[in-house]
């Protein structure tokens, strides 16, 4: 059974996907959700199997989804181009997010300089949550551009 | 991020054309995305497996290029309890690219899919 750390991280990659793929062809989103969701299941188990500790599983999902984010971004623009209100969407995930990491950087300098661990393990929260609230803050921009869209042309 | 050079496969386009002809030779036709990662991390013995976004981009686009061919895994065939699998297969011309590519990266050259142009 997998713990929550785990499911916590694969919810987020899955996510994330949706955000990236939301108002592309069914079948072009369809596919790359199935892709992720059927990778993300095999990554977990195989690291169970392995006797991985689950946080450090949670971390590597973690990991995977954000160094690909600018992979994600350019397959998406190739596709369907980032316009108008879903460019903003995306400028505000951005914003939040390098605000935050920037912090959480800067604490992982200043914490493996100064042999602190604890600042550390800060920094890398702050950069998990910079990246959480980003994405928050870009799905409910979008939600209200679809809401907005939806009551102007019902 | 410089441009790529028309007719040359990035890095990681390389590593899958030489994991997949590495894996077709071991007796396995098909491969899908997650095993893919790993074969290349054990492979190179890398830290971290190759990145979601990276790994399908590549993918994709060496099946536009007509190097490989995928589709969704047989249901009756998938374990019970597991998302269905996309799989993905080397064409006739992915074969043979990806030994190119394997001479490529032994004489030290930029692995390419098509003849450079002069």
């Amino acid at each position: 059974m997998r713990t929550p750390p785990t499911r916590r991280a694969a919810h987020l990659a899955i996510w994330w996907a949706r955000c990236y793929t939301r108002r592309l062809p069914d079948p072009v989103a369809e596919r790359r959700l199935g892709e992720l969701r059927s990778d993300l299941h095999d990554h977990i188990t195989d690291d169970q199997a392995r006797g991985t500790a689950d946080w450090r599983i949670a971390l590597s999902v973690m990991s995977r989804m954000a160094r690909g984010l600018p992979a994600d971004a350019v397959w998406r623009s190739r596709i369907r181009p980032w316009t108008g209100d879903v460019l903003k969407s995306f400028a505000a995930i951005l914003a939040a997010g390098l605000a935050l990491a920037a912090v959480g950087v800067l604490a992982i300098l200043y914490g493996s300089g100064d042999d602190s661990p604890g600042l550390v393990l800060i920094g890398i929260l702050l950069i998990i949550g910079a990246f959480i609230i980003g994405v928050r803050t870009g799905h409910r921009r979008g939600r209200s551009v679809d809401h907005r869209r939806n009551t102007r042309h019902p | 991020m410089p441009p790529r050079k028309p007719g040359t496969l990035l890095p990681l386009e390389a590593d899958i054309l030489i994991a997949a002809v590495l894996e077709r030779r071991g007796g396995q036709a098909t491969f899908h995305g997650f095993g893919l990662a790993r074969v290349i991390q054990e492979q190179y013995g890398s830290r971290s497996l190759t990145a979601h976004g990276t790994l399908y981009k590549a993918l994709n686009r060496l099946e536009d290029l007509g190097l490989l061919t995928s589709d969704w895994e047989d249901p009756a065939q998938a374990v019970a309890g597991r998302p269905r699998r996309r799989l993905y297969q080397l064409t006739a011309q992915g074969m043979h690219i990806a030994d190119r590519v394997r001479a490529d990266r032994t004489a030290g050259r930029i692995p390419r899919f098509a003849p450079e142009t002069a």
